[in-house]
């Protein structure tokens, strides 16, 4: 059996933003970064973390939580993490950024797939509008990169 | 989170990669037309070698053999050898004292790279297309190439189709 909460030790987290989040070890070492620090006997104080904010590092052990749980089946756990992505593009840039930087293989695997999908079949114009990137080529330089792979524009 | 202009170009080229790694060829090139950035990240060899090894089309082969049973199947590698040993079973297009790599395969066709090892004209290529099934093949133009730039090419991807005005078979390198 795993450890039930009532006996997991806490940790506490502490976002760059100075919101100090409490949470159970066994859920907190999802991320690589802080297991590391856990096993290397570091992670005593509130541990800084200060590239992520309060409320993407809430969301951040929200799904670490979630993916601790062992009674969660793996369709729950698919069902659970499709609604889990489903935000606008500024949470899901701050939660890559985040499960980047904390190493969390699951999370970064997902958001990155939920991305994919929203580029997948999409012409140029449409993918600059959704990331709002600007286009920095010439119209010179995109006739030429255009005229290079001409059959995939058609 | 209301300040999230620009924030894709924040986005690191290793977040990206990881990223454009996951979507059909097709959309790796409409990502070149997005921006610089996009542009330089798609078109590194590196990247182009991990998309390649990510996304190969080409399983292995199907053969007739006289045992049973009588068909057997041989994966797919990038190596020559098992390819010379199906292109000789097949019985053949492969000439001698030629190295062949295999390089991708699309609707059922299989383009090749010969580099001729010895003999008269030894340390030419060539790109073959060639049909499995019938052994039919055909020579590709040799690639541009750039003044200057070294004699290396990735090969990018490989379609057929009727949409090249000389070559039926476009190499993308």
């Amino acid at each position: 059996m795993s450890l039930s909460p009532s006996t997991s030790k806490m940790l506490s987290l502490k976002s760059s933003d100075g919101k100090v989040l409490e949470v159970e070890e066994h859920v907190a070492v999802l991320c690589e970064t802080i297991k590391s620090l856990v096993e290397d006997g570091c992670a005593d104080s509130p541990i800084p973390l200060a590239n992520v904010d309060g409320a993407t590092l809430g969301n951040v052990m929200e799904w670490c939580k979630k993916h601790a749980d062992q009674k969660a089946s793996a369709d729950d756990l698919e069902d659970w993490d499709a609604e889990f992505v489903e935000r606008d593009q500024g949470e899901l840039y701050h939660l890559i950024m985040a499960a980047n930087y904390l190493n969390i293989k699951g999370l970064l695997d997902l958001i990155c797939q939920k991305v994919a999908d929203m580029i997948k079949g999409k012409h140029p114009e449409k993918i600059r509008e959704i990331f709002n990137i600007e286009n920095d080529f010439t119209p010179e330089q995109q006739e030429q990169i255009r005229k290079d792979n001409s059959w995939a524009f058609e | 989170m209301e300040k999230n202009v620009d924030q894709a170009a924040l986005i690191s080229a290793d977040i990206l990669r990881m990223i454009f790694l996951l979507l059909p060829r097709k959309s790796i090139l409409m990502l070149q037309l997005v921006c610089k950035y996009w542009y330089h990240i798609v078109s590194d060899p590196l990247f182009i070698r991990n998309y390649r090894a990510k996304h190969t089309s080409l399983f292995g082969f199907f053969y007739p053999t006289s045992l049973v049973p009588p068909i057997a199947f041989i994966p797919f590698s990038r190596t020559a050898t098992l390819f010379t040993q199906v292109a000789c079973i097949g019985g053949t297009i492969v000439p001698p004292n030629h190295h062949i790599t295999l390089l991708d395969s699309c609707n059922g066709l299989l383009i090749c790279h010969f580099f001729k090892l010895s003999g008269p004209n030894a340390g030419t290529s060539a790109y073959i297309v060639c049909n499995p099934i019938t052994w039919q093949q055909s020579r590709l133009p040799p690639p541009p190439v750039l003044a200057g730039e070294p004699k290396t090419f990735l090969v990018h991807g490989f379609v057929s189709g009727a949409s090249s005005s000389t070559c039926p078979y476009s190499l993308k390198s």
